[in-house]
């Protein structure tokens, strides 16, 4: 992970860590009021729907709590934890069927987005522009922007070559730059 | 990083961070109970000392129920011969196991029927 949001990075104690890692609810019950807006954050990011987000939170805490006594560095709960939830929510978009998805055919047809220059700053519903992205397009910008992962480390979870994750991402800005410039087309 | 990008990343954590706040997630207790009921527990000794204590007790108790259901040696017939001089009201009397072992006696010694009756009753009033 090359960035930390804030909530990831914040340091338990390791008598907490080691309490919760043996079943102690009050220790789980710490570990989580502390990080439970950082993981609810980068699972609305992802999945951009309310619900599902606290949905797969719960599940993520479970995950967590069971799985803590692995851990083998207390220093790095926070992300231990960061890469928990978000490799449970591709979990979850895994087991779910993915619309077939169109990899570089359409990117010659849209604009290049890195040529313009602050196209976005004209940005007015950043909630209408997240739903013109694919469910992959969605997660995959927003762990690079949002959550400061590099293009390598989400092909890294995702399983799917740098590349792709690339092409992907550029995709998904050049969709949106396509969609703003055809609102402002419409005022 | 173009400015582009910044911007949407901005736009993006702000929306998320007003979302989030919309959303009640409470600490749930059945979290902790069922992450816990497959993380792997680490029993102390004493736990597996009391289960072989418990389990030589058992065996000791079947062994001595057994004996005492069986047929017994003369000497220790003999022994016992007498009408025994506990009163019957007593409550350790009338435990499954000293009835069994009273009515093994009374067979042996030649109870009257109206004995037998009066025990086999007393048996089956504490084993229905």
């Amino acid at each position: 992970m090359s960035k930390e949001t804030f909530g990831f990075g914040q340091v338990t104690d390791v008598s907490i860590i080691r309490a919760a890692s043996k079943g102690s609810s009050q220790a789980q019950h710490v570990i989580f009021e502390r990080y439970k807006t950082a993981v609810l954050r980068t699972l609305i990011g992802m999945c951009h729907d309310r619900e599902l987000a606290r949905d797969l939170a719960q599940e993520v805490f479970i995950q967590a709590f069971r799985k803590l006594h692995q851990l083998k560095n207390p220093q790095r709960l926070g992300a231990w934890l960061k890469q928990l939830t978000v490799r449970t929510a591709l979990s979850y978009f895994r087991s779910q069927t993915p619309p077939p998805e169109p990899l570089d055919d359409n990117i010659a047809t849209l604009p290049s987005w890195s040529d313009q220059v602050d196209w976005l700053i004209q940005l007015r519903d950043i909630n209408t522009l997240i739903k013109q992205l694919t469910e992959a397009e969605r997660y995959s910008v927003w762990l690079y922007l949002g959550e400061g992962y590099s293009h390598e480390e989400i092909a890294q979870l995702t399983g799917e070559a740098a590349a792709t994750v690339r092409k992907r991402y550029q995709r998904a800005l050049a969709k949106l730059q396509a969609h703003i410039t055809q609102s402002q087309e419409q005022l | 990083m173009t400015n582009n990008e910044r911007h949407l990343r901005q736009q993006w954590q702000q929306f998320v961070a007003q979302e989030a706040e919309q959303v009640s997630l409470e600490f749930d207790p059945h979290i902790a109970n069922s992450a816990g009921a497959s993380m792997p527990r680490f029993h102390p000794l004493w736990l597996s000392a009391a289960a072989v204590v418990l389990g030589v007790g058992i065996v000791w108790w079947l062994t001595d129920v057994s004996n005492g259901l069986a047929p017994q040696q003369e000497s220790l017939l003999l022994a016992d011969a007498e009408p025994p001089a506990v009163p019957m009201l007593l409550a350790s009397n009338y435990t499954v196991d000293a009835l069994e072992r009273r009515l093994q006696q009374a067979y042996l010694h030649g109870a009257t029927e109206s004995e037998l009756t009066q025990l086999w009753a007393q048996y089956r009033a504490l084993t229905q």
